[in-house]
């Protein structure tokens, strides 16, 4: 159990300082403790009202995925793993589940059935598989990295496909530079160019990417 | 050989992963927790989310064979949900300080002025925020050294000191006396203008401080009165004017969107004062564009595009046309190929190119037009010797002004041209350099203007064949007189030319 001391707080706390007391309370395995600092501080609540609108096909499914984000970030932090931002750990494993139910439940319809909104951007990919599938694309994306360039694009993609195997939710940039020793700005860069180059490299090596950054960049005219 | 089970949606997947999880979502956080305070859970459906919650944690427990959190779940399930719930019932305090602590920094009463709200209350990007106003000591002022106008300094000064710099080392960087590599300018902020503008006139317009006393707005203005009390060009009387600053200060019900609000208003939207520069505006547009994709599922397409960069044009007070986000995003891509060509490639301190990205900032945008063929974009895509040499001759300052830029789109198919370009590079004198550059441009579009003589040829050989096949009596029955009589204006005006060309050709 957590020392009282820990989790002493006064009458007026803001919900960044509970969410701060629910990693403590976490790394303690003091589940009550935790329990109670998350629902005060409202971000399970809000959590649900954002997949509710953002997910509208799992409206009904969003507190069982809200509450296995808490329980893969309460695991995460039992285990030892450092979590800086319970908010954005939370936010992001959310984030995951609700995109793998949302997976899950296509295949299992009718094309014709699929929601406007949500049917954009539809992928190809087996339900069973899918772990697989991954698995093997990370095993590519390795092959692929010394054709990334810069060799920090070359690390920070790396790490970031380690930690997308290990299960992890959230890296965020202090992470990155703490453990791969690089300035802020360079991981910042480094960070928002590795994906577009790994869909570069892996188009030019015969592999279709969709998640391609030019489509994003302008409305497709020609400013000149 | 690529490993043919590797779906593109595999790879698809595992891109939004890999975006996903380094993203930073902070703001979206507070976004959540704020919906959570603003719209509560009625009571039943609080605790069907708090047993949804425990019951997850206990399924994982179970899964993982974490016998010790299954044994606290499972021996008290329903005390643990009630307890849950009483901490539900007991609602965090509304303001969402991020771990500020209120200072008081307002001083309860000078010069005969009490503190007090601020009436009516200000709008900010269309927001009203609460703020409190009144006199603060100058010297209570820090500095903020997360301004965005000073992220490249603060950046430079930590990594060469390993610190962060002192208020003191702060006000050097604003007054532009800390020796930083690329910085050429003697007073890069303006300070000592505008000093001598509060000597005179005072603190026109108040500063803007958050909860812990924090400059949100402001930094120019209070480096100028730090300037001003230890100068000797200032007397005792302006020296006064300088040691108490009337400010505003955020209330404590202030939250993050408050925040934001200030500082997008005061520095996007204009008020004639010292903006920050374009190339820092962009990055920030650029970054939240980032985390817009990140956090964006389904992908967005075009429509759903275009709708998101017209939310963030809104976002900072850019209007629903989204030519400026646009512009940004792409000037912000050039500036990062520029940065990565000299810090990587060339090895350059990284600091002294971000300078230079700020100086010559706007010269991407003319980088970044003409994507098709026979644009400027597309002729330095194609080629990367080409894209070197100019970033090189822009790191250089060699280009006089970014209209040059607009002439390189003809230097692929000019050979002279190019190697002009290249013997400007290698010259070590910047302004022979500069001159070198002007020399190769010139080149290149005069003979863009021969191509358009060609042309001429062209158009001349084809209207005197269409002239010599026309028939007589159109002439007299088709075209008009008005043309009749340009045509022999015409025919007149080049006929002693060609006569006299033809003459001393005919003589060679």
């Amino acid at each position: 159990m957590i020392a009282d001391s820990q989790l002493q707080r006064p009458q007026e706390t803001s919900s960044t300082e509970l969410l701060e007391i629910a990693v403590a309370a976490a790394e303690h395995g003091d589940i009550a403790s935790f329990l109670e600092a998350i629902h005060q501080s409202r971000l399970p609540a809000g959590l649900v009202q954002r997949i509710q609108s953002r997910w509208p096909r799992l409206h009904d499914e969003a507190e069982d995925i809200v509450g296995e984000a808490f329980d893969a970030a309460y695991d995460s932090m039992r285990s030892g793993t450092r979590v800086r931002s319970l908010g954005a750990y939370v936010f992001k494993a959310a984030d995951h589940i609700a995109h793998d139910r949302w997976e899950q439940s296509r295949i299992s319809e009718p094309l014709s059935e699929e929601l406007g909104g949500e049917g954009r951007g539809a992928s190809l990919m087996p339900g069973p598989d899918r772990e697989e599938m991954l698995a093997s694309a990370i095993t590519t994306a390795r092959r692929l990295l010394p054709l990334l360039g810069q060799q920090s694009i070359q690390v920070v993609m790396g790490y970031l496909l380690d930690a997308i195997e290990a299960g992890r939710h959230d890296v965020p940039n202090e992470e990155l530079v703490e453990v791969l020793g690089l300035s802020s700005e360079t991981v910042r860069q480094s960070k928002s160019r590795a994906w577009v180059r790994l869909a570069r490299v892996a188009q030019q090596q015969g592999i279709p990417v969709t998640e391609f950054r030019e489509e994003y960049l302008s409305d497709g005219e020609d400013d000149e | 050989m690529i490993d043919e089970r590797v779906i593109p949606s595999a790879f698809d997947e595992l891109l939004r992963k890999a975006r996903l999880i380094s993203a930073d979502v902070a703001s979206e956080v507070d976004a959540v927790i704020r919906a959570g305070l603003e719209q509560p859970l009625n009571e039943g459906d609080a605790t069907r989310l708090v047993r949804a919650v425990v019951e997850a944690l206990r399924r994982g427990a179970q899964r993982r064979g974490d016998h010790i959190t299954l044994t606290q779940i499972e021996s008290d399930f329903d005390g643990l949900v009630a307890r849950a719930m009483r901490a539900w019932n007991d609602p965090p305090a509304q303001n969402l300080s991020f771990g500020r602590h209120p200072q008081e920094i307002i001083v309860e009463s000078h010069n005969g002025f009490n503190k007090r709200p601020v009436s009516p209350r200000p709008w900010f990007h269309g927001r009203e925020v609460s703020m409190n106003c009144g006199w603060a000591r100058t010297q209570d002022i820090c500095l903020w050294e997360h301004n965005e106008r000073l992220d490249i300094h603060v950046a430079q000064f930590r990594k060469a000191a390993g610190r962060s710099p002192s208020g003191t080392e702060l006000l050097d960087i604003m007054l532009s006396k800390m020796p930083l590599q690329g910085i050429s300018a003697s007073d890069q902020f303006k300070i000592v203008d505008l000093a001598r503008s509060i000597a005179n006139n005072g603190v026109r317009q108040p500063p803007i401080l958050d909860i812990d006393a924090t400059l949100l707005d402001g930094n120019r203005r209070v480096a100028a009165c730090y300037y001003i009390l230890g100068s000797d060009e200032f007397s005792l009387d302006q020296k006064q004017r300088a040691e108490h600053i009337f400010v505003w200060q955020l209330t404590e019900h202030a939250d993050e969107e408050d925040r934001r609000r200030v500082v997008v208003s005061l520095n996007f939207e204009h008020d004639y004062k010292e903006e920050w520069p374009a190339y820092v505006r962009a990055k920030k547009v650029y970054e939240d564009w980032q985390t817009i994709l990140a956090t964006e599922f389904p992908r967005p397409g075009p429509e759903r595009a275009a709708k998101l960069k017209r939310e963030l044009s809104m976002r900072y007070a850019l209007g629903p046309d989204t030519t400026v986000v646009n512009r940004y995003l792409k000037m912000v891509e050039w500036a990062e190929d520029f940065e990565e060509y000299h810090r990587d490639l060339h090895g350059r301190d990284e600091f002294e190119v971000k300078h230079k990205t700020t100086e010559y900032f706007e010269y991407f945008d003319e980088l970044s037009k003409g994507t098709k063929p026979g644009g400027v974009a597309h002729a330095i895509a194609q080629d990367d010797e080409l894209k070197g040499l100019v970033f090189d001759l822009l790191f250089q300052d060699k280009f006089r002004n970014w209209r040059q830029i607009r002439a390189l789109k003809y230097l692929p198919e000019n050979h002279d041209a190019l190697r002009a370009m290249r013997e400007a590079r290698d010259e070590p004198d910047p302004l022979i350099g500069q001159q070198r550059v002007e020399e190769a441009l010139d080149l290149s579009v005069s003979s863009r203007a021969e191509v358009r003589m060609l042309g001429a040829n062209e158009r001349i050989s084809n209207f005197v064949r269409w002239l010599e096949e026309i028939p007589v009596k159109a002439f007299r029955d088709t075209i008009r007189r008005e043309n009749l009589n340009a045509l022999l204006r015409a025919l007149r005006l080049v006929e002693r030319q060609v006569e006299s060309i033809l003459e001393e050709s005919a003589s060679d």
